[in-house]
């Protein structure tokens, strides 16, 4: 049975429900997931495959991202591995790959980590699940950019279709 | 280590005490009248920077503990081990027009960083002239004000610059 990690950095809890989607679908298979926090990990050796979900917070991915990448830079660039980046922004469509999308852009370019596996989700907005600086925050770029501001908004933009080709492929991998 | 679930539940909210914190403390500065030491008569607002600023200085150091621990220094502060890989990038990508990306240890993170000092030898230089001999006690005063002033800076740029996220949401 192969063991996979999926390891997930989530600030809100959607990538979290992302990655617990992913370890049900997988489990279908022949497949064992185990599900962990960014913080809580410490050792590869253990999984056969590693993967990673993360998603931003003001504007970019936590930095413990970064420094766990860099400690865990040989096991993830000799297993089959992969990372998923989940953003507000990623529900526009023309912003909704790896390649158009400015997140994973920016993830790539600071990263010394290449996975072979790349995807972009879609995150959730709701303003009552956020405190009261993010939400103001959030709500002020909405505002400028023309999207919802109701502060009772609660919109699951995640396609989980995609999650679960990206869950596919982390099968086949 | 029964620490951390307490320790986890803070951290994610030092970012925004910090910022409330330390904006209380400069908006309300125009009103202390403080020389040497807290009189025995001092005001309200007076009071209010000494304990308030003191407090301020204990999430200051907590925030700077988070922003350092487990290897993450490096990126704030990659200048320390002379890793300017992605600062460089950065700089010449201003220099050809391209905005600097937030994350890595680019040029907004070494912004970060600075801030993350000049917040901790305002504080540091708060406590000492709260702590100092009366005679040194001005001195101290100069200082504490002058790396305010520097703080309120980076304030500044650090509001710029996270504007700048907002330009990731335009098509």
């Amino acid at each position: 049975m192969t063991q996979i990690l999926l390891v997930y950095s989530s600030v809100h809890g959607q990538t979290r429900k992302i990655c617990e989607y992913i370890q049900q679908k997988v489990q279908q298979s022949d497949h064992q997931v185990t599900l962990a926090a960014l913080d809580d990990v410490t050792d590869l050796s253990g999984f056969d495959k590693i993967y990673i979900g993360a998603s931003i917070r003001h504007g970019k991915h936590r930095p413990a991202l970064y420094e766990f990448i860099q400690r865990h830079q040989v096991q993830l660039e000799t297993k089959p591995s992969g990372f998923f980046s989940v953003s507000l922004v990623a529900r526009k469509p023309h912003k909704n790959t790896p390649e158009t999308n400015a997140y994973m852009q920016a993830f790539l370019q600071q990263t010394i980590w290449k996975p072979k596996l790349l995807q972009t989700f879609a995150g959730n907005l709701d303003y009552q699940g956020y405190g009261p600086m993010d939400r103001h925050i959030i709500r002020f770029i909405m505002w400028i950019t023309k999207g919802p501001t109701d502060p009772n908004t609660k919109v699951e933009y995640t396609d989980w279709q995609k999650v679960d080709d990206f869950a596919q492929q982390m099968i086949e991998a | 280590m029964a620490l951390l679930p307490i320790w986890r539940r803070i951290e994610t909210k030092l970012h925004g005490v910090v910022l409330v914190t330390t904006l209380t403390l400069v908006c309300t500065s125009p009103w202390i009248f403080m020389g040497k030491q807290l009189r025995s008569n001092a005001g309200f607002w007076d009071v209010f920077h000494v304990y308030g600023g003191l407090f301020t200085a204990i999430i200051a150091l907590l925030f700077a503990i988070k922003v350092c621990i487990k290897g993450q220094w490096r990126l704030f502060f990659p200048w320390l081990v002379a890793d300017f890989s992605q600062l460089s990038a950065d700089v010449s990508g201003i220099v050809k027009g391209r905005l600097p990306l937030s994350g890595g240890k680019g040029l907004l993170s070494v912004i970060e960083g600075i801030g993350v000092i000049l917040l901790l030898l305002v504080a540091l230089s708060g406590v000492i002239w709260y702590l100092a001999d009366p005679s040194d006690a001005l001195m101290w005063r100069s200082y504490h004000k002058l790396l305010a002033q520097g703080f309120i800076g980076f304030v500044v740029i650090h509001v710029l610059l996270a504007l700048l996220h907002i330009r990731d949401f335009f098509g």
